[in-house]
Parts: structure tokens; sequence; C-alpha cells
């Protein structure tokens, strides 16, 4: 890297860091600091986490998101929050992946999926204009994103169906995957490509096998209340109307330790004090996960972390 | 048959994919965020030469291709089969047209070709970048003419035709570049 480049990104950083403050300081969204290193990991199946152990034999887990944490505030009463924080996700290292990232996240009491969408994609649209990138946004459902680049409804599809697709776009040993990650591939492969790269892109309405921790749609119970903001032609954020139902909460974490023994992932104990928070009840609220690092490419204009990153993870 | 996991792809490495060797050009990683992490990668078949794209699921593995590329040195051809040694052990592999392909028209007796030996024989020729070659026809050349940048065609000994300056005769040695099929300047005699 040339020096100047490693100080324009620097200056470029710390324009961005300060944006996003004064954005949330506009609303009165109360900045927050949740502990990196937690006592269990995330569930998720597609996400691992670096395990950290101690001369005691203690073992903590670096978090791959503040989500729980904060979904715990929010339970203790905190009012709107958001937090700017490093999270960690092994063996996610590539031209736009660094295992060691930092994330925006944030939530709104009572706001709708429209509206923390519409939110993240005017803090996305902020953030470049630091950089004199004035895209605008548009709004589409997953169901019409593939429908006009695919010709078809995904949802609507047989497995057998979502298969051949997946195959006829390249994937090896298609017949061996689930929905959920077929759905994946396509849309990354198939539909995300064709979208306009000077957009911002909201897609919302995920199908519900990929509600994650989303509530699932009260007017159609094959959708989940899922957006995603992309932008370029990678992702930038994710976020859900909040799931507040703990009894289905657990049963998701169930299903996830299921799905990682099956696939062979280390195994991993249920955060039993989020669930406690839920049974307490959290309230109505919407949040949003928005990687920073990924921002800053587009407003740099830069192909890959490894341009940007000061200390990337390829040459620590 | 020893095998790969996603996680050793690379550029280079040598796979198996529907009973072709393929050759590793890209690898890319594609992770939602909260979904399926998969390797996206540029293959060359080895046979073909054709690029093609392809998606494995991250964790998958793949056979290994027995594969090597290995310097050898070309011997002679005997109206059948090209025959080279490798420079190490003084093996000699008698390798056919369809892997020699169009690098017949380049093959010098003793110049140092890359041969991809596919279960151990020959599947592809690479000769040198660059090869001196005798004309053994072309039109006369026209005395003093170095500098109005015309062409012509000639023929070398090896049978290929490359298109020269006008000014370059019969008789006479040439480089060439392999990859393009262009005359680079006249060469030494060998």
């Amino acid at each position: 890297m040339f020096e100047s480049a490693l100080i324009e990104n620097l200056k470029l950083r710390a324009e961005l860091l300060a944006s996003t403050r004064s954005f949330f300081m506009q609303r009165s969204v109360l900045e927050v600091e949740t502990p990196v290193l937690g006592a269990t990991a995330v569930t998720d199946p597609n996400i691992q986490s670096f395990a950290v152990t101690d001369k005691n034999n203690l073992t903590r887990y670096l978090q791959s998101s503040p989500e729980f944490f904060m979904k715990r505030l929010l339970v203790a009463g905190a009012p709107d929050i958001y937090q700017i924080t490093k999270a960690f996700r092994e063996s996610e290292a590539g031209q736009r992946h660094n295992p060691e990232f930092t994330l925006i996240e944030w939530y709104r009491g009572q706001f709708n999926l429209s509206q923390i969408s519409q939110e993240s994609a005017e803090l996305v649209q902020q953030l470049l204009r630091l950089r004199e990138i004035n895209l605008p946004i548009q709004r589409i459902s997953y169901r019409c994103a593939c429908q006009q680049t695919l010709g078809c409804d995904l949802i609507e599809q047989s497995l057998s169906a979502l298969v051949e697709i997946a195959t006829e776009h390249g994937l090896v040993a298609a017949e061996k995957l689930p929905r959920a990650a077929l759905y994946d591939f396509i849309f990354d492969q198939a539909v995300l490509a064709r979208l306009a790269k000077d957009v911002i892109h909201i897609v919302e309405y995920y199908p519900a096998e990929q509600a994650s921790l989303a509530q699932i749609s009260a007017t159609d119970s094959q959708l989940a209340e899922r957006f995603e903001v992309f932008a370029g032609g990678f992702e930038l954020a994710n976020g859900f109307l909040e799931l507040r139902d703990a009894v289905e909460q657990r049963q998701r974490f169930q299903q996830d330790l299921k799905t990682r023994a099956e696939q062979g992932s280390p195994a991993v104990a249920i955060d039993e004090a989020f669930l406690s928070a839920l049974e307490q009840g959290l309230p109505a609220c919407a949040g949003v996960a928005l990687g920073l690092d990924r921002v800053q490419l587009l407003a740099a204009g830069l192909d890959s972390l490894d341009q940007l990153l000061p200390f990337p993870w390829s040459a620590l | 048959m020893a095998g790969y996991n996603t996680n050793e792809f690379r550029s280079g490495l040598k796979i198996m994919l529907d009973g072709d060797p393929y050759t590793i050009v890209e690898n890319i990683l594609v992770k939602p965020g909260k979904g399926q992490a998969f390797s996206r990668v540029k293959i060359r078949n080895l046979k073909t030469g054709r690029v093609v794209d392809k998606t494995f699921k991250s964790g998958d593995s793949v056979d290994a291709a027995d594969v090597m590329e290995v310097d050898m040195q070309y011997l002679y051809a005997d109206g059948e089969d090209w025959h080279f040694m490798d420079q190490t052990t003084f093996e000699q592999h008698a390798a056919n047209k369809t892997a020699v392909g169009d690098a017949a028209l380049w093959l010098k007796e003793q110049d140092i070709c890359v041969v991809t030996l596919y279960n151990g024989a020959p599947l592809s020729i690479q000769p040198p970048n660059f090869v001196e070659l005798k004309i053994v026809e072309t039109d006369p050349g026209l005395k003093g003419d170095t500098a109005t940048g015309g062409i012509k065609p000639a023929y070398l000994e090896t049978g290929a035709m490359v298109r020269v300056p006008l000014f370059v005769d019969q008789g006479e040695c040439i480089r060439v570049d392999t990859r393009s099929g262009e005359y680079v300047s006249r060469a030494k005699e060998s």
C-alpha cells in the first residue's frame, strides 16, 4: 500500500465514524457498548465463533455480532440504541470478508420493516456522500427481485427445481443442499449479479427458511420480516423485525444445533441469559447490522479489503 | 485417490470434475452474512483448455487430479508421436497428436517444453515462449527495404506460417513468440 493510500483510508474511516455518530445523534439513538467476549457463541449453523480459553480453562467466545447483548439492554429498558463494534467470524477471509470486522448495529422501538430498512439505506447514502457518491435508494421484494432477474418466483419452486436452477448456474453437487443454501447460492449468483450496481437496493421479505432472528410475516407464512441492503454488487446490511417469542426462539436455536451436528460444526451452548430476557419481554423493535468496512470499500472505490484495511488478515 | 477440501483451494491446484482434470485459475469466497459459504472458482479444463465458472459448497471435498507439469526436452517426431525426455529422470514420454495439438508448429529438437502429465501420460505440451526457427520458403527479400513496414508470409521448418517483414530472406532464422505466433526479430544462425 502506498503511504498516501494508507493515510487516505485512515482519514475516510475517521470521517465515516464521525458521520455515523452524528446520524444517530440527530435521531436521538443512544450509543452503547457491550462485551466482545461472551459466555456463549451463536448457534447459527453458518457462523463459527473464535473460542478464547484462559489459563484456568475458562472459555469465552469472540462475539460474531452484538445482537443478544443489545437485545438484553432493550429488555432492561434501554431506549433506541446503536453500537459500532468489532465482530469476529472464523474462516471468513476473502476479497470482501475479514474474520475481524466492524459492524454498526442498531435497534429501533416500534419501527416496522420498511422504516428500519429505509433508515439503513439512508445511513449508507449519507456515508457515501462523504466522497461525493450519490446513489438512489430502490426498494424491491425478494420475490420481485427473483422474478425480474430469473423470470420465476424462487419461493414457489420445488426443491428439485431449485437444484436444477442452481446446477444451471454452476453449483456442484447442488442436490445435497437444503432450500436455504440453494436460495443463498441462486440469489448471489443469479439475482444479485444482475441488480444495478449504482443503486442502494433494499431487498425485503426473505423466504421463511431464511428468517434467522426475524418474525415470520403475519400475512404470508412463506415470508420472513427480514431485509438486506445491497450496493456495488454486494451485501451491506441485514435486518429484521425482531422475533420476540421466547418459545419460538428456543425452537429455532434447537433446530440450529441439530443442523450444526449434521454438518459436523462444533457444538455450542444456547444463550440462556438471552432466552430469559426474551421471556421477560422484548419490546417491539426492529434491528439491523451494517458492515462498515464494506461501506468504506464503496466510498473509497476499492475492490478488496486488502487494499483498505491497514492490517488485513492475510498480512497480519 | 487423494482429495482437497475447498479451504485448500488456490490457483494452480489440479482437481477432477465430471471425469476431467482441471486447474484452478481463481478462487473467491462467497458468503452472505447469515448464509451458506461457497467457493466460487474459475477452472480450466486441462484437456480442452476451456475455462468455466463453478461453485462448491465450502467444506466439500473434490478428488485431486494426478497432473504434473514437467520440463522436458523435445527429442524427435516419428510421424505418429512426438517424443520428449524428462530432464531429471531421463525417462522418455511419447505424446500423441491430441496432446501436442498446435504446439507441433513450434517444436524444435532439443528445445525445453513444459509437458503436462495426466496419470503419467502427456496431456498437453507447452512450447517455450520464444523459439528460433529457419525460414524454408518465402518470397525473395527486397534489398534495402527495412523501413516500409510491409509484411509477407514465411513458412518455417516446422510447417508454421509466420508473417515477417519484407527484408527477411529464405534460409534465415527468426525468433517467434509462440503465444501469439508473431515474428519478433531475426535470429543468429544456430
